[in-house]
């Protein structure tokens, strides 16, 4: 039964953990976009020669527009061959027979906030085919992380009621086993916190151990992930995943915190309904 | 020491009257006998002056305390004055005689140098210096209610309330038992007996309070055990 406690407790802290790792992962991605305050202005393919000077003017007359750099498409599959696929360049051997990249403009914008604004007013520009604007991509992955987020919140709010409901149910096993202990002490005058006090030890001690667990197996799977990720996307570890330096106080001050938590009350919940003191 | 007055008390769920309107006064240092049928009420009054159960009406006052009125954690501080010894000994199985007196002491943290002057002493009184170190398995009848006793006196309460203490034991050993509460008495501590042993009543010449059905029917000094 105490086995059972520390495995409900690490199986709902190892499911938060997954939520809140995913979630700790999204917001680095969207402040690492944000800081970069660009937006891509995709060119239709016909553009060309004196086209181009044009609408590289236009685009710098827009207001917050600090820079404008211009990236052909033959730069583009270049630059993609050396970061995610350096070593695997074949990949894109179709791509530069095909044009389905496109000559682009990136335009370095002076804040984040006018980057909806740019982004808008270049899609005006004649021989502009498409503009993506950061934060859209900002928008779409704060879009993913709150469904992260509430998903999360209710699977992890029901595993944490079942953790609660199994710790007090091992308490109330201990109660009985002990209840002829805890009728002496009754009637010798045993002070309530003095009957209580071991119960409720033991209801959070079986919360730490279930976090401790939770915490060994989380960083193990993150760690092996981490491995993972760094073999099929060489080049783009750091961009792609947080380390586990960067993510572990955190988690291991949340597993603990919620941990005891759910000992506390679930040790809690079984004396205050079977302890008559 | 114990003053009940007009209680009553109903048990919701079967609606028995266990006591109705009882009234009675026991002084410090008395020796009193409590008998009665089965379900007569004698446990409920026990468990009225241990504050297990609150009347549903009138007062139960010890030593002048309003028991009704104790919040709950004065409850065992209270608890602490008055020693309880059950038919059944309650003793710890896995524990010494000399661990199961302890026992008590270390609940209401009493100093580990206190408790082994103390205990020593509860064990001569009862007379199981010898037994110390046995386990309440290997010992009688007798000799475990001794040792239940022992234990109800290490707090020294003023107090003692024995609860059918012969109940599961021979007429020789009750006899033994009995001598030792009177041995009790005579050191100064109230002691209430509740019973069936009839001729351990006659033949002791205590005040007997005779209840049925609920009711106080009959309050003798140097009473003995008859049935209305």
């Amino acid at each position: 039964m105490s086995a059972a406690s520390i495995g409900i407790v690490a199986a709902s802290l190892i499911l938060l953990g997954i939520f809140q790792l995913a979630l700790m992962n999204l917001n680095a991605w969207i402040s690492q976009v944000e800081q970069q305050c660009e937006v891509n202005v995709y060119l239709k393919n016909d553009v060309s020669g004196t086209n181009l000077n044009r609408i590289q003017s236009e685009l710098a007359g827009i207001p917050d527009v600090s820079a404008v750099t211009f990236f052909s498409k033959e730069e583009r599959v270049k630059r993609t061959k050396e970061t995610t696929y350096a070593g695997q360049e074949y990949m894109l051997e179709d791509l530069e027979k095909d044009n389905i990249v496109r000559d682009s403009y990136i335009l370095t914008v002076t804040q984040i906030a006018s980057t909806s604004q740019v982004a808008s007013l270049a899609a005006r520009v004649p021989g502009v085919d498409e503009v993506v604007n950061r934060q859209d991509l900002v928008d779409k992955i704060q879009a993913v992380s709150n469904v992260v987020r509430q998903v999360g919140l209710w699977l992890m709010l029901l595993l944490v009621l079942i953790a609660m409901f199994i710790i007090a149910n091992t308490i109330r096993i201990g109660l009985i086993s002990r209840s002829g202990e805890v009728d002496i002490m009754r009637f010798v005058g045993a002070s309530n916190s003095y009957i209580r006090g071991p119960f409720m030890i033991e209801g959070i001690f079986l919360g730490i151990l279930g976090a401790m667990l939770a915490c060994g197996l989380t960083f193990a799977g993150y760690f092996l992930l981490l491995r993972s990720a760094t073999t099929v996307f060489p080049g783009m570890e750091q961009p792609l995943l947080l380390s586990l330096e960067q993510i572990w106080p955190t988690l291991a001050t949340t597993f603990l915190g919620i941990g005891i938590g759910i000992g506390f009350i679930g040790s809690g919940i079984s004396i205050r309904k079977h302890l008559k003191v | 020491m114990i003053e009940i007055r007009n209680v009553t008390k109903v048990y919701p769920q079967t609606e028995v009257h266990a006591l109705q309107n009882l009234s009675v006064k026991i002084e410090k240092g008395e020796f009193v006998f409590l008998i009665g049928a089965t379900g007569a009420g004698k446990s409920t009054l026990m468990k009225l002056l241990l504050r297990e159960e609150v009347a549903d009406d009138g007062q139960v006052l010890i030593n002048g305390q309003d028991v009704k009125k104790l919040r709950g954690r004065n409850i065992p501080k209270f608890r602490r004055g008055i020693g309880v010894v059950f038919q059944d000994f309650r003793l710890l199985p896995d524990r010494t005689v000399y661990e199961n007196i302890a026992f008590a002491m270390q609940v209401v943290g009493a100093s580990p140098r206190k408790i082994r002057h103390i205990v020593p002493q509860v064990l001569s009184l009862v007379g199981l210096e010898d037994k110390a170190d046995a386990k309440p398995g290997q010992l009688s009848g007798g000799e475990q209610q001794r040792v239940s006793m022992a234990r109800a006196l290490v707090n020294n309460p003023p107090l003692l309330i024995a609860d059918e203490p012969t109940g599961n034991l021979d007429p020789e050993t009750s006899d033994e038992i009995m001598e030792l509460l009177e041995r009790i008495n005579r050191l100064g501590t109230t002691v209430l007996v509740a019973t069936h042993a009839r001729e351990l009543v006659n033949r002791m010449q205590k005040r007997v309070l005779t209840l049925e059905k609920g009711r106080l029917i009959r309050d003798a000094e140097q009473g003995g055990y008859q049935l209305v």
